[in-house]
């Protein structure tokens, strides 16, 4: 087991760093990967939460984040 | 833009145990697959708490024969802690088992604790991954192939079965030289800015672009950007996922570049 490690960094800085966030946020956030030429983005979004948590939070992405792209990519 | 779900884990309490682990990384593989999402990516690490999958090309396997569609993209297999010769078959064998649908993104360790209690020094990874990439390379696209360093030293063997779908190759890298390198050798690339600036994220862009640009042929070769990503419903859920994630990183951060302090790994 890893020890846990005190941080320099504070929760909120770690929290602005990650894409912690709703949806308008989300896609303004991506959309700059989008326009940088990133042909992918591997979401990491497993940190000890409950399971049930990660599954509805990737329904949730599918639904309201992930059409904005596909938009975009057949648009270019 | 497309999106890879990273199967990610932290297994706060080591009593949870690999079957409960496991089945709900094949769950959101699944349920990655029924959302749209492109791939799945599947992390190697081992004596950790954090990232735990030993074998991803198993993990890739078992993956596959619940799924129809979805990449499997391991995301990384560390090289430098394999034999290149039997790794070669392995691939070569979860590929067949895969449909085709097996990206093989490899790297050369970066968890030091982990890649020293497995007999290879952290400043040792990158000259052997160097190297490894190379012969993995070669045993995975020729026939023949015989090898002569102070690691590897083999008259010509051919690897069997033979690949019959391409295997892309993903290289992750995180410092624009090796982004440019890498690019300019045909591989695709993983990277991340993890907690450095957005100027970061534009130099590993541009030092991919200028690479493949180097590569003096037309490339289909891809970037990929590993984020930390949660979509929230309201404030008192980003509180509680930036307190796990917070918590996450004290650990990660302690391997990651820190003193590698595991008790019982």
């Amino acid at each position: 087991m890893i020890r846990p490690l005190p941080r320099t960094q504070t929760l909120e800085e770690l929290s602005s760093n990650l894409l912690l966030c709703g949806k308008q946020e989300m896609i303004d956030r991506l959309s700059v990967y989008a326009e940088l030429g990133i042909d992918e983005v591997l979401t990491t979004s497993n940190f000890g939460q409950d399971e049930q948590m990660t599954l509805d939070m990737m329904s949730r992405f599918a639904e309201e984040i992930m059409p904005h792209f596909k938009a975009r990519r057949k648009a270019a | 833009m497309d999106f890879v779900h990273f199967l990610s884990s932290h297994m706060l309490d080591p009593t949870v145990g690999g079957k409960r682990l496991y089945k709900s990384v094949i769950e959101q593989a699944i349920h990655a697959e029924a959302l749209g999402y492109r791939g799945v990516g599947i992390p190697e690490h081992h004596l950790v708490n954090i990232l735990l999958i030993p074998s991803p090309l198993q993990m890739a396997v078992k993956i596959a024969a619940h799924t129809n569609r979805v990449k499997l993209i391991t995301s990384v297999c560390q090289l430098p802690l394999r034999d290149m010769r039997i790794f070669a078959g392995e691939v070569v064998q979860a590929q067949a088992l895969c449909d085709g649908r097996l990206m093989l993104g490899v790297g050369k360790g970066a968890f030091g604790f982990e890649t020293a209690r497995i007999g290879v020094p952290i400043e040792d990874t990158k000259p052997q991954f160097e190297e490894d990439i190379k012969i993995l390379e070669a045993l995975l696209t020729r026939e023949d192939v015989s090898w002569n360093s102070p690691r590897y030293s083999f008259e010509p063997i051919t690897i069997m079965p033979r690949p019959e779908d391409p295997i892309p190759l993903m290289v992750a890298v995180m410092n624009p030289k090796g982004i440019e390198q890498a690019a300019r050798d045909g591989y695709h690339v993983q990277t991340t800015p993890l907690g450095g600036t957005h100027q970061q994220l534009i130099d590993q862009v541009s030092a991919f672009n200028r690479g493949k640009a180097q590569a003096g042929r037309p490339l289909d070769t891809r970037l990929s950007l590993q984020r930390g990503t949660y979509l929230v419903e309201n404030e008192k859920e980003r509180q509680h996922i930036a307190e796990r994630a917070y918590q996450y990183y004290k650990s990660f951060d302690n391997v990651f570049g820190g003193p590698g302090i595991v008790d019982k790994g």
